[in-house]
């Protein structure tokens, strides 16, 4: 700590270059930071223990082709099957597509049963069963479009070729996602003339355990069939839906990559600079008899200090700025709980530490060759 | 002479610029003793600031050996030699090489950080080094809000704040204007009589020289005899 003053001197020597060196990589992490959240995002899944017994069945040609709504009784029969709901993604929009949520139309009987997380009150329940064009949604959702109990909400169909006019008979809470609308397949079953398809049946089976052995036993009964199944846990069902966006881990992953190596050489080329220019003070402190680690730990530390103070600019920006917007509606719903992870800022930090040890180390090489009469012959 | 306090012997320092060898001292020999003023003159590239350097630790001899206060420094490695600079070695350069950064205290402190001393005990060496050049009240100014004859009263105090062996001055009064020469030199002149610091200091300067109580010449690498001029 004695060497603190002389540490926080030489960081302030030249204030425009610390500060424009702090602000890139501040930019820099703020931009990894964004980007790990996303891919968290990406890739959230719910764990919990209904969520985990669940099983996704869907054609296995692709997701956009229906299967019978007769499998239903069918799949009943399988042995370990405690419930089973069939869903439709409806894909519908709220007046413009800049009004994007997820739709769903739901066998309401047994939905509750199957997606347990999704909790609403008894007496809305009542309602949702009691009314066929009833709907209802998250209270997030609600709270994005300032949506009432009793208002009518129409959702315009994309990929069915019919609109919907619903009456909203509440709100859900749920700590996975709020932001989901629901209603009852069998309005919309009716609404397209009764063609008898479900696009999804959502199993759940009776323990964790049992959960690889139904899967094998839904996807025997249905081979050979002119709609085969692809039954999937709803962690690998969620998978499946993002690798449909293409690689974006991958292309996150290669952006993170390319923002680190551009700090490198951001904070790299402004050590090497100022180390460059002191090595006439450099050879000065070694003729005082400063060893090459007390100075090579001076530089290594202004290097992690500017380094640092970039991570604190940058992670606790996002994490500042995260909160302060709302990312839910900036994406039109797209990017549901748009938190920083706790290992999200631990990942900031460690690329902050590690481009303080790289940036600051490599230049401090030329401190531990540098004679003191050769850096004593060199002015600025 | 047997309290000689740096014993040198056959001393050659050749230094090597891309195939050429260049000599800078030949078979240079000297003891000076304890409380002796010395000065070391000769004109440019007669090898005084090598030899002061090769004293200090700071540049290694060719062939030769150097004995200060009866350790062999040639042999020392470079992490002893640090060491030994630090307590043994206080260094006045021609164009003072303070630390711009830091103030008068901080620089006068830096040598004192390598040591264990508290910082109390560190504070109060620098205040009485810095008292003792006379700049008690710049303490906290700069090297840039100081003249060139306080910026080298600094640099001497910080040369003598870890109480060294050896004062060693390179062309001390080079950068600096007579009125501010004479006061540099009439403190090294202080500190070698009041204090029975030994000095060794290179110049140019007649007038500097006469400060010392004995005086050396080189020319073209070679130690002259004891009273020797150059061209003589």
């Amino acid at each position: 700590m004695k060497y603190f003053r002389i540490i926080w001197k030489n960081c302030m020597r030249n204030k425009r270059r610390t500060i424009l060196t702090i602000l890139s990589v501040g930019f820099s992490l703020f931009l990894v930071t964004f980007l790990r959240t996303l891919m968290v995002e990406f890739s959230r899944t719910n764990e919990t223990p209904t969520a985990v017994r669940r099983i996704a069945v869907h054609r296995s040609t692709s997701l956009q082709e229906d299967m019978p709504e007769a499998y239903r009784k069918r799949i009943e029969t399988v042995q370990d099957v405690e419930q089973v709901v069939g869903m439709d993604w409806f894909g519908g929009i709220y007046k413009e597509p800049k009004n994007f949520f997820a739709n769903f139309a739901v066998e309401h009987e047994d939905f509750f049963d199957v997606f347990p997380e999704v909790r609403l009150d008894t007496a809305v329940k009542q309602a949702f069963f009691a009314q066929r064009s009833a709907a209802f949604c998250g209270v997030k959702l609600a709270e994005r479009f300032g949506w009432k109990v009793g208002d009518k909400v129409t959702l315009l169909g994309t990929i069915y070729p019919a609109d919907l006019e619903f009456i909203l008979v509440g709100f859900y809470t749920s700590a996975v996602d709020e932001r989901t609308f629901y209603f009852r397949r069998d309005y919309m079953q009716e609404a397209l003339g009764k063609p008898g398809k479900v696009g999804v049946f959502f199993v759940l089976a009776r323990s964790l355990e049992t959960t690889p052995r139904v899967i094998e036993r839904i996807d025997s009964m249905f081979r050979n069939t002119d709609a085969e199944t692809l039954s999937e846990t709803e962690r690998a069902f969620q998978a499946g839906f993002q690798t449909m966006m293409g690689n974006v881990q991958g292309l996150v992953l290669s952006i993170m990559s390319v923002v680190v190596f551009m700090i490198l050489l951001v904070v790299g080329n402004a050590m090497a600079m100022s180390i460059r220019e002191r090595s006439h003070e450099i050879a000065i402190m070694k003729s005082l008899g400063f060893q090459n680690e007390s100075l090579i730990g001076i530089l290594l530390s202004e290097s992690l200090l500017i380094s640092l103070m970039g991570g604190i600019v940058g992670c606790f920006g996002a994490i500042v700025l995260f909160r302060t917007i709302d990312m839910t509606r900036l994406s039109q719903g797209f990017l549901q709980q748009f938190q920083v992870e706790p290992l999200t800022l631990a990942l900031g930090f460690c690329v902050a530490l590690g481009v303080g040890i790289i940036s600051g180390g490599l230049p401090a090489v030329h401190v531990v060759r540098l004679t003191v009469s050769d850096g004593l012959r060199r002015v600025g | 002479m047997p309290d000689a306090l740096v014993r040198i012997s056959n001393l050659s320092k050749v230094f090597k610029r891309d195939n050429e060898e260049v000599v800078a001292l030949e078979k240079c020999s000297l003891d000076i003793s304890k409380g002796e003023f010395l000065a070391l003159m000769g004109p440019s590239g007669s090898g005084k600031t090598t030899l002061l350097n090769i004293i200090a630790g700071i540049d290694r001899p060719t062939t030769g050996e150097v004995e200060v206060d009866g350790i062999r420094i040639a042999s020392m490695s470079d992490r002893e030699l640090a060491h030994w600079r630090n307590t043994h070695i206080g260094f006045v350069f021609q164009s003072f090489n303070l630390i711009p950064v830091l103030t008068a205290f901080e620089n006068v402190e830096l040598p004192l950080l390598l040591t264990r001393l508290s910082k109390p005990e560190r504070h109060d060496h620098v205040k009485t080094a810095l008292r003792l050049v006379g700049l008690e009240d710049r303490m906290k100014h700069y090297p840039r809000q100081l003249s060139g004859g306080q910026e080298q009263r600094v640099a001497i105090a910080r040369a003598i704040v870890t109480d060294p062996t050896l004062l060693l001055a390179d062309e001390p009064t080079g950068d600096l204007d007579a009125h501010a020469a004479q006061e540099i030199m009439n403190l090294l002149e202080r500190l070698n009589k009041e204090f029975g610091k030994s000095v060794v200091m290179v110049t140019h300067d007649a007038r500097a020289a006469h400060h010392a109580t004995s005086r050396r010449y080189l020319d073209k690498g070679v130690l002259l005899k004891d009273g020797q001029l150059p061209g003589a």
